[in-house]
């Protein structure tokens, strides 16, 4: 208990300042939203428009609507939110070592499995934290628009969508600094991985013969068109499942044995 | 130059690493150019049917569209631009931290040397790092322009003016990430700071640009030179150019300034 206070204090700095730059973000997005707002004009533009997105094969949605906009925006939540579970689950393992208090730690009469167990409770807290933050601020920041009730469901599958993309890389952090000798790697490598499978789900945004990459890059697995219709893709769910289990498993399985770095 | 040679050979398989990563992702969205390119003149008669305001919002211009080599071109460099921006960052921030955070700043300051000579030594280390993977952007700029052009035509000169602004987005995110890792009492994490920053100011950049708020592309360099747009105009923003400058020169002469008045922690 002791361990979930104190890293539930040291990591509530960083929790609010990703939380709070990111809803004031999109309370900027929300005011300029303003000009769209059932604009009959753009709404005719983009009827239009969707023909030359078909034609480039990008799927588009309604900006006039609050959810529309939401989601064509909607990459700018995965990607901070992913950063700061990715960065936040490969620092909580390996900031022991790094600031040289691993041995103080882990003579304490606690044992290895234990501390990081509590570890990584406090790194889902946090993730689900700054995710129920950042739906709330868009809650909020969008509810003056009277949305459709299609509003409410979108955002509810936004936030299971972003959660799950948060779990994707705070697993792949934990699992890293586990096994990695040179553990100050492992925050460099998970955003290392972040930023090639989002620059790889933009080059198949725009080339359909990559069609077949989608699998790998898990901004693909919860699109925004896709959470807008509600279709969850089972091969994607368990795809992130395998990802998100074998991340935990790893660290369970390997950081009690880990030859600690001193 | 002792310092600078130790700088460099520590950074030297950090440039090979992101060295080859960035030059095989701009060949990579270079090489799938000719699959997406179509009759361009048909696309840019469709585009130019639509407000400005509304192509801005997903990322198109009129007069330049991505299914032309030279707007693929772009697109690509200003993906090109984020590994560049959080690479000059991370050796902003970290290239003065490292010795408080490694316990060797005792070592080191200790030394005869002033702490002018030891902040010039780093900061030109990282500079020749960042300007090697630069002139490789170069490089493969061309080559993939030359080998996957579909037979479009290139506009060289718009490119070199677009391929010259890397110098300056580089120094903005070296000089910015100095100036932090010498304002914080104590860097924790280099990687959070230079995300924050690199990424950071992407993400902004990208509201700024989707939503025309002027305000935000006057904020982060990735507006300051936005490859679109300088392909279109080819020219500088020089409104932009200038603030972009004079943000370089302020942090550089900040951080000099307070790495010599700073505290540093000892064992």
């Amino acid at each position: 208990m002791n361990i979930i206070k104190r890293e539930l204090r040291a990591n509530l700095k960083s929790f609010l300042i990703w939380g709070l730059s990111l809803v004031s973000l999109y309370l900027v997005a929300s005011i300029e939203f303003n000009a769209f707002a059932g604009d009959p004009t753009i709404a005719d533009a983009m009827a239009q428009f969707e023909t030359l997105f078909q034609a480039i094969g990008a799927d588009s949605a309604d900006m006039t609507t609050p959810q529309g906009f939401l989601s064509i925006l909607s990459i700018y939540i995965y990607l901070p939110l992913a950063i700061y579970s990715g960065l936040l689950g490969s620092g909580i393992i390996s900031k022991e070592e790094k600031d040289k208090t691993a041995e103080y730690l882990f003579t304490l009469p606690i044992t290895r499995k234990k501390v990081i167990t509590n570890k990584l409770i406090v790194a889902i807290f946090y993730s689900i934290a700054t995710n129920l933050l950042v739906i709330l601020g868009c809650y909020l920041a969008f509810v003056r628009f009277d949305p459709d009730p299609i509003f409410y469901t979108y955002l509810f599958n936004l936030s299971i969508g972003v959660f799950l993309t948060q779990l994707i890389f705070l697993s792949i952090g934990i699992a890293l600094s586990s096994v990695l000798k040179q553990y100050k790697l492992s925050g460099a490598i998970t955003i290392s991985i972040m930023i090639a499978t989002f620059m790889l789900n933009i080059l198949i945004g725009f080339v359909e013969d990559l069609d077949f990459l989608k699998y790998i890059s898990p901004f693909n697995y919860f699109s925004s068109a896709n959470m807008l219709a509600s279709n969850f893709e089972l091969i994607y769910i368990v795809i992130s499942f395998v990802i998100i289990g074998g991340g935990i498993g790893t660290l369970l399985f390997f950081y009690p044995k880990r030859d600690l770095y001193i | 130059m002792n310092i600078y040679k130790f700088e460099l050979k520590m950074l030297i398989k950090s440039i090979i690493i992101w060295g080859s990563s960035i030059s095989f992702g701009l060949l990579l969205y270079m090489a799938f150019f000719p699959l997406i390119m179509v009759d361009n003149d048909a696309m840019l008669d469709l585009l130019s049917s639509y407000p400005e305001e509304f192509l801005a919002f997903f990322g198109m211009n009129a007069d330049l569209s991505f299914t032309s080599i030279m707007g693929y071109f772009g697109v690509t460099i200003s993906f090109i631009y984020i590994p560049l921006a959080i690479q000059a960052s991370l050796y902003g921030v970290s290239i003065l931290s490292v010795e408080e955070r490694e316990y060797t700043a005792d070592f080191l300051l200790t030394k005869p040397i002033s702490r002018k000579q030891i902040f010039m030594s780093k900061f030109l280390a990282a500079f020749t790092a960042l300007t090697i993977i630069n002139v490789l952007v170069w490089i493969f700029s061309f080559v993939s322009l030359l080998s996957f052009n579909g037979g479009m035509t290139i506009d060289y000169a718009g490119a070199i003016i677009l391929l010259s602004s890397i110098v300056l987005l580089q120094l903005f995110f070296l000089t910015v990430g100095l100036l932090i890792s010498v304002l914080v009492r104590k860097v924790t994490s280099v990687i959070g700071y230079s995300m924050g920053l690199g990424f950071g100011l992407y993400i902004l950049s990208s509201f700024g640009k989707m939503l025309s708020i002027g305000f935000i592309q006057a904020l982060t360099p990735y507006t300051h030179f936005d490859p679109v747009t300088i392909l279109v105009d080819r020219t500088y923003n020089w409104g932009y150019f200038l603030i972009n400058i004079i943000v370089i020169i302020i942090s550089f002469s900040l951080g000099y300034f307070l790495y010599q008045k700073r505290n540093i922690k000892a064992l």
